[in-house]
C-alpha cells in the first residue's frame, strides 16, 4: 500500500465533513442576515458579504488543503519559527496596523486586511505541543511551567496592547491543553476560587462578602474544634441572623461586621491554644487574602474600569440593574432575536429582526442571532450539536495519537474551538459576557476563517499520518 | 493520567449541556417573555397623522393647503457608522449643512454638535427644520449621508405646514387650528372634514420618547383630510380686500369689514376683515364681519320703513312734516345729520336724504299706542332680525332687538330703534337683510361652503338654505327697492352714482362716542353702506363698515360707500352675464367707412385672408394684383396694374410685397419705419434704371 493511498484511508472524513457543514452553514447564514426582502442580491454576488466570504471559503480550502500537502514533520520542526513569524506580526501590527473603532489589530494591504493575532492561535498551538513534547519536557517542572505560560502569555500581552481583549482571552483556553498534560490541578482550584470571588465582588458589596467569608471561616475553625461544637454552630447561627438582619438597618452593619470579625479572632485564638495553630492561620490568612482580593477587585472595576467596559460586566452579571435602551440593548435584541424564532423558526431568508440590522455585528459576532430567529430553537439545536460533534470528535483524535505532539496540539485546537463557540454562543445569550469574538467557521471574516481552517488542516494531516513511525 | 481526560471531557459536555440550556431557557422558557417585551418596548403601534384637506376657493384656487416639510435628524450611533468613517466626513458634512437655507449652527457649530452627539450615542439629532423636498434630495448627498442609512445614519422626518398662498385675503374666515386656541374660521368650523383620520403604523422606539417607524409598511393608512370648496371668488374678494384697505388707510380707520354675497343663493364671493394689529399693521385680525355686533344706525331705516310700508301706515309719496330736521321725544331732541330747511318731505325724499325725524315721527306715531310697539318688534321679527344667520363658522355675534316694553324700554326706544340705535345687528346679519329685499323677498342663508370634496370626487353638496321665503309683501319689496335706488340716485350716496349700470342701497353713519371728553378724544363714528347691484336686476349685495375714521370724513356716503363703488365696478366688469353679448343685438350692417379699404396686395393672399376673417369679397379682376374697395356690405377686389417697365405703385402694400415687385422691375429697395407702405421715393410710372427706392413705412 503506498503511503499516499494510506495517508488517504487514514484521514478523518467525519472532521472534514462536520467542517464543511459548518462552513456552508456559516455561508447561508451570512447571506440571510444580509439579505434585503426589498433589494435581494445573489447569494454569489461579491459585492456582498456572503459573496465575500464565498471567496474566503476557496481562499481557505486552497490553504487548507496546502497545509494538508505540507510534510507532516515540518509542523513540528519549524514551530518555533512559525511562531516567532507570527510574534513579529503581532509586533509589526502594533506599529504599522491599522487603527478601527480604537484598536490596532489589522494589517492593510491593499486589496485585502488581515489580523495576525487569528494566526496567532495555530503558531502558540503549535509552539506549545512542540515544547511539551520535547523530550524530557514535563510539566512538574517549574521552569517548564513558567516557559509555556510564557508561550501562550507573549500573543496574549501583544494582543491586548492593540488592545482587542477579547482575542487575548482565547488564549486562555490552552489552559485545558495543559491540564491535560498534567498541569497541578491546585493552580486551577485557586484559579476557580479567585474566579467565584470575582464575580461576587462584581455583584455584591464588599461588606456583605466580608460577612459571608467570615462565616465560612467560623464554620471552618468550628469542624476543627474538640470539644462543645454544637452549641458553637448555634452560637455561630444565630450571630448569621443577627448580622444577617443587621444588614437591613445601614448603622448597625459595622457594629454587626465587628462582633463576627471579634468571634473570628476569639475562634482563631481558641484553636491555636489547642494546638490547631496551622489551620488557624490558613483560615485568618485565606480570610485576609480573599477579602484583599475582592477589595481590589472591586475597586478595579468601579475605579479603573472605562464605563463602557462596567457596563459589558453589568449586563451580564446585573442585567436587571441596566437600562434597556442603553447597555442592554445589544443583549436584548440579541435574545430577541434568538427567542422570536420559537422552536422552528421563521424560515430561511425571513428573520426580520436580524435583517433589519437590530443586533450589532450581525454578520460576524452575533451571527447566532441569525440562526434563533430564521430556524429557531431546533436550528440552534442543530448548530450546537455539530459543534459538539466536532469537539467531541477532536478529543477522540487527539486521544488516538501515539506522537504526544499530535496529542497536544489536537487537544490545543479543541481548546481553542470550544473557548470561541462557547464565549460566542453564551453571549448571545447572555451566558457570559459579551466578548466581541467570532464563532469559528459561521462568522463572516476571512482571516477567522482562513486560520481555523489551517488549525483543522493540520489537525488532519497529523492524524493521517498517526500510523507511521514515531 | 486518564481522570484528566474524562474531566477534559466532562468539563466540554457539561459547558456544552450549558449552552444547550441557556438555549432552551432563552427560546423556549422565556421566548414568551422576550416576545412580549418587543412588542411592549421596543415596537408598538403609532399614530400617523393624516394629511390635511384644503380649502378652495369656487373655482378651485387654493386657499389653504399644507405644505410638506421635513426635519432633518441624524442617528449618530448608526450601526455602520465607524469611528474612521465619521471623523473622515464630520467637517466637510457640518460645513454641508450649515451652508442649508435652515441651517442652525455655523460649520463649528455643527461640528461640536456631532461630536457632543455622538459621545452621548444620540440616535436622533436634530440637524434642521423646515427643509423643502427638492433639499431633502440635496441633503442625501451629502457626506457620510450618501453612504446610505447604515452608515451615514440620515433620518428624514416629514411634518407639515398649512400655508395659505393668497396671505391676508379672507385670513380671518379660512381661519387656523392651533394648539391651546379656539379653533377660528372654516378650519375650525370643518375640522372634522378637513382633518381626516389617523392611522397607524408599527414603529420602533430607539430612544426616550423617539419613535421611528420600523419599515415602509403601515398598518392601518390614515384617511387623509377631505378639502372643502368655498363660495369665496379670489377675485371678487381681491377687489374687497384692495379697496376695503384703501379706505381704512385714507380714513386712517380703526377697523373695517366688507361683506359680498351672491343675491340669488346666499353665497359669500367675498368677506374681508382689516384691523389693526398691537405692532400697528394692518392685518385681518378678527371677523368683525360676523362676530360683531353693533348699531346699525341709519341703514336700519330700511326695516323701520318697511315695517311702515307693510302695516300700511305710509306710502313713498305720502309728504310728511319734517320741522327743518329737526324733533323732541320725551324731552329728549332728534335732529338730521345734514342741515336742510325743508319743512315736509315725501318719505321717499326722507329716505333719500336720511332724514332722522322723518323716519322717526312716522315710527313713534304710529306705533307709540299700546300693542304697537309689539307690532313693531313682530315686524322686525318678520324681517327676521331677532335671530343669528346660521353661517357655518363659529363665532356669530348675537342680534340685540328689544322686546316691546321690556328690559331697558323707554319713550325714546321706539324713535331712536328706528333709526338705528337701542338695537345691535352684525353686518352679516344686515347684510342678509338686505339681500332678501334685493332678492324680491326672499331672504337666504349666507354660507361660505359648497361641497366637501375628497381628490376631485364629489362628497356632499351644499345647496342654498331659504330662511324666509317672503319677509314681506311684494308691494313692500318693490316700494323698497325703489327708494334704495333713491338713495344712490337722487341721495345721500349720490356721489357713487354711474351710468354704467344701477346701484341700491343706504348709507350710514353712526355715533358710537357721543362726546368728545376732556382727554381730547373726539366723537367717533361708524361709518357703513349696504347695498346691492345691479339695481334692476341684483346680482349680488354687500356691505361695507368702517369703524372710526378719523381723517375727517365720517359719513357714511364719504367713507363706505366709494368702497362699496368700487367692489360694485369690478364684479360688474368681472360678470360676463351682466353685459349683453356682442350677438345679443342684430347683426350690424358693415358699414362702407368702418370697412377697411386702400390695401394693396397680391390677390391669393387677400382673398385667403379675407374669406378667413369671414369678410364678404368679390373679385373684380384677373390681374394678380389688387386693391380693396368698400361697396355696401362687401368688399370689391380690383385690379391694381403693374407694368413691367415702370415703376409699380406700391403704396398700401406690405413690404414683402412692394420689395418683390421692385426688385423684380430692377430697382433696389431701402427702407425705414415699419407698417405699410406710405410713401415711396420715385413716382409710379418712372422707368426704371436700377435707381434705389426709398420706401417709408408707417
Amino acid at each position: 500500500m503506498s503511503r499516499r493511498a494510506s495517508n488517504a484511508r487514514n484521514t478523518d472524513w467525519l472532521t472534514i465533513f462536520l467542517y464543511l457543514g459548518l462552513v456552508a452553514t456559516g455561508w447561508l447564514m451570512i447571506y440571510a442576515t444580509n439579505y434585503s426582502p426589498d433589494a435581494p442580491t445573489k447569494i454569489y454576488d461579491t459585492s456582498q458579504r456572503h459573496g465575500n466570504q464565498l471567496i474566503w471559503i476557496g481562499i481557505s480550502i486552497v490553504a487548507g488543503l496546502f497545509a494538508m500537502v505540507v510534510d507532516s514533520k515540518f509542523y513540528r520542526a519549524f514551530s518555533f519559527p512559525l511562531y516567532g513569524i507570527v510574534m513579529l506580526l503581532l509586533l509589526g501590527v502594533l506599529l504599522f496596523g491599522q487603527e478601527v473603532a480604537g484598536a490596532r489589530s489589522w494589517f492593510n494591504i491593499g486589496f485585502f486586511k488581515f489580523q495576525p493575532s487569528e494566526f496567532g492561535k495555530l503558531a502558540a498551538c503549535l509552539a506549545l505541543a512542540s515544547y511539551l513534547s520535547r523530550f524530557n519536557t514535563k510539566l512538574d517542572d517549574d521552569r517548564v511551567k513558567f516557559v509555556a505560560l510564557g508561550i501562550i502569555g507573549l500573543p496574549m500581552l501583544l494582543i491586548l496592547l492593540q488592545p482587542d481583549a477579547g482575542s487575548a482571552l482565547v488564549y486562555t483556553s490552552f489552559l485545558i491543553l495543559l491540564f491535560r498534560e498534567g498541569m497541578p490541578p491546585t493552580i486551577y482550584v485557586l484559579a476557580l476560587i479567585f474566579a467565584i470571588i470575582s464575580i461576587i465582588s462584581l455583584i455584591f458589596p464588599p461588606l456583605q462578602i466580608a460577612a459571608v467569608l467570615a462565616f465560612i471561616g467560623v464554620q471552618l475553625l468550628i469542624a476543627n474544634m474538640n470539644s462543645r461544637k454544637i452549641p458553637w454552630l448555634l452560637f455561630s447561627v444565630a450571630l448569621a441572623v443577627a448580622v444577617y438582619q443587621g444588614f437591613q438597618y445601614p448603622i448597625f452593619k459595622s457594629v454587626v461586621l465587628a462582633i463576627l470579625g471579634l468571634v473570628l479572632v476569639v475562634m482563631s485564638v481558641h484553636i491555636i491554644r489547642i494546638k490547631k495553630a496551622k489551620i488557624a492561620y490558613t483560615v485568618l490568612i485565606g480570610f485576609v487574602c480573599c477579602m484583599g482580593y475582592s477589595f481590589a477587585v472591586s475597586y478595579v472595576f468601579n475605579d479603573v474600569f472605562q464605563p463602557h467596559q462596567q457596563d459589558r460586566i453589568n449586563v451580564w452579571l446585573q442585567p436587571s440593574k441596566c437600562d434597556p435602551l442603553g447597555s442592554l440593548y445589544n443583549l436584548n435584541q440579541s435574545k430577541l432575536a434568538i427567542s422570536s424564532g420559537g422552536l422552528n423558526g421563521k424560515g430561511f431568508l425571513d428573520g426580520r429582526i436580524t435583517q433589519l440590522n437590530y443586533v450589532p455585528e450581525q454578520s460576524t459576532d452575533f451571527i447566532f442571532c441569525t440562526v434563533g430567529e430564521e430556524h429557531g430553537f431546533l436550528g440552534s439545536f442543530g448548530l450546537i450539536i455539530l459543534f459538539m460533534g466536532l469537539l467531541l470528535r477532536i478529543i477522540y483524535i487527539a486521544e488516538r495519537q501515539r506522537s504526544s505532539f499530535s496529542r497536544m496540539y489536537a487537544y490545543g485546537v479543541a481548546g481553542v474551538i470550544f473557548f470561541h463557540f462557547f464565549i460566542n454562543i453564551g453571549m448571545t445569550m447572555g451566558l457570559v459576557p459579551i466578548i466581541g469574538i467570532p464563532l469559528p467557521f459561521i462568522s463572516y471574516g476571512g482571516s477567522s476563517l482562513v486560520s481555523f481552517t489551517l488549525l483543522i488542516a493540520v489537525l488532519i494531516k497529523l492524524d493521517s499520518v498517526r500510523m507511521e513511525s514515531i | 493520567m486518564l481522570w484528566r481526560l474524562y474531566l477534559v471531557f466532562l468539563l466540554l459536555v457539561v459547558f456544552g449541556l450549558s449552552i444547550f440550556i441557556k438555549a432552551v431557557k432563552v427560546q423556549v422558557l422565556e421566548g414568551p417573555k422576550w416576545r412580549t417585551m418587543a412588542d411592549s418596548l421596543y415596537y408598538d403601534y403609532r399614530n400617523v397623522k393624516a394629511e390635511r384637506g384644503n380649502i378652495y376657493t369656487e373655482n378651485g384656487s387654493l386657499l389653504a393647503t399644507s405644505i410638506p416639510n421635513f426635519e432633518i435628524r441624524m442617528d449618530l450611533k448608526a450601526p455602520g457608522m465607524v469611528d474612521d468613517l465619521f471623523t473622515e466626513n464630520r467637517d466637510t458634512l457640518a460645513l454641508c449643512l450649515s451652508k442649508l437655507r435652515t441651517g442652525m449652527y455655523t460649520p463649528g457649530g455643527y461640528v461640536h454638535l456631532l461630536d457632543e452627539n455622538r459621545k452621548k450615542g444620540n440616535r436622533y439629532t436634530l440637524l434642521a427644520k423646515n427643509v423643502t423636498y427638492p433639499e431633502v434630495q440635496e441633503i442625501k448627498k451629502f457626506p457620510l449621508f450618501n453612504k446610505g442609512v447604515h452608515k451615514g445614519g440620515l433620518i428624514v422626518q416629514s411634518t407639515s405646514q398649512r400655508a395659505k398662498p393668497f396671505k391676508m385675503n379672507a385670513h380671518r374666515t379660512i381661519g387656523y387650528i392651533r394648539e391651546n386656541a379656539q379653533p377660528v374660521g372654516l378650519e375650525g368650523a370643518f375640522d372634522n372634514v378637513l382633518a381626516g383620520e389617523e392611522g397607524m403604523r408599527l414603529m420602533q422606539r430607539i430612544s426616550g420618547r423617539t419613535w421611528i417607524p420600523v419599515n415602509d409598511l403601515t398598518e392601518i393608512e390614515p384617511q387623509n383630510g377631505k378639502d372643502i370648496v368655498t363660495t369665496l371668488n379670489i377675485d371678487i374678494q381681491n377687489a374687497t380686500e384692495k379697496a376695503l384697505l384703501k379706505a381704512i388707510k385714507q380714513n386712517n380707520a380703526k377697523y373695517g369689514c366688507a361683506i359680498v354675497m351672491e343675491v340669488k343663493t346666499g353665497k359669500i364671493r367675498a368677506i374681508s376683515n382689516i384691523g389693526k394689529t398691537e405692532e400697528g399693521n394692518l392685518w385681518e385680525t378678527y371677523n368683525y364681519a360676523v362676530g360683531v355686533s353693533s348699531q346699525p344706525g341709519s341703514t336700519f331705516k330700511l326695516a323701520a320703513v318697511m315695517a311702515l310700508l307693510e302695516d300700511g301706515y305710509v306710502s313713498p309719496n305720502d309728504s310728511i312734516f319734517v320741522n327743518k330736521g329737526k324733533a323732541d321725544f320725551d324731552g329728549e331732541s332728534m335732529e338730521d345729520s345734514s342741515p336742510h330747511g325743508h319743512e315736509y318731505l315725501s318719505l321717499q325724499k326722507a329716505f333719500e336724504i336720511s332724514s332722522n325725524v322723518a323716519i322717526a315721527q312716522l315710527v313713534n306715531k304710529n306705533y307709540k299706542r299700546k300693542g304697537g310697539a309689539k307690532r313693531f318688534i313682530n315686524r322686525l321679527k318678520q324681517f327676521r332680525l331677532h335671530q343669528q344667520t346660521g353661517i357655518e363658522i363659529k363665532g356669530e355675534g348675537d342680534p340685540f332687538i328689544k322686546e316691546a316694553f321690556g328690559e331697558k324700554w323707554s319713550g325714546l326706544t321706539l324713535p331712536w330703534m328706528s333709526i338705528g340705535y337701542e338695537l345691535e345687528l352684525t353686518p352679516i346679519q344686515l347684510l342678509t337683510f338686505y339681500n332678501a329685499v334685493a332678492n324680491d323677498g326672499r331672504m337666504m342663508k349666507p354660507y361660505l361652503v359648497t361641497e366637501i370634496q375628497d381628490y376631485g370626487k364629489n362628497i356632499e353638496k351644499f345647496h342654498p338654505v331659504v330662511l324666509n321665503r317672503a319677509i314681506a309683501s311684494q308691494g313692500t319689496v318693490n316700494k323698497a327697492q325703489q327708494m334704495l335706488e333713491g338713495v344712490v340716485e337722487n341721495g345721500t350716496a349720490m356721489g357713487i352714482k354711474t351710468n354704467a349700470y344701477k346701484m341700491a342701497g343706504k348709507t350710514g353713519t353712526t355715533v358710537t362716542r357721543y362726546q368728545a371728553d376732556i382727554n381730547g378724544k373726539k366723537k367717533e363714528y361708524q361709518a357703513s353702506f349696504v347695498g346691492y347691484f345691479p339695481a334692476d336686476k341684483p346680482m349680488y349685495s354687500c356691505i361695507v363698515v368702517v369703524n372710526t375714521p378719523s381723517n375727517g370724513k365720517i359719513y357714511g356716503s364719504q367713507v363706505a360707500a366709494p368702497v362699496f363703488r368700487e367692489i360694485a365696478d369690478k364684479c360688474y366688469i368681472k360678470s360676463i352675464d351682466q353685459h349683453k353679448a356682442i350677438n345679443e343685438s342684430d347683426k350690424p350692417k358693415l358699414i362702407a367707412a368702418k370697412l377697411p379699404s386702400a390695401r394693396v396686395g397680391f390677390k391669393k393672399d387677400m382673398k385667403s385672408v379675407l374669406d378667413y376673417l369671414g369678410m364678404p369679397s368679390k373679385v373684380n379682376t384677373r390681374e394678380d394684383w389688387t386693391y380693396i374697395a368698400p361697396v355696401n356690405d362687401t368688399l370689391d377686389m380690383r385690379p391694381r396694374l403693374v407694368d413691367n417697365n415702370t415703376v409699380p405703385d406700391v403704396r398700401g402694400m406690405g413690404l414683402r410685397d412692394a420689395i418683390y415687385l421692385l426688385e423684380n422691375n430692377g430697382l433696389r429697395v431701402q427702407t425705414a419705419g415699419i407698417g405699410k407702405v406710405t410713401k415711396q421715393s420715385i413716382k409710379p410710372g418712372t422707368k426704371t434704371l436700377g435707381q434705389i427706392v426709398y420706401l417709408n413705412l408707417n
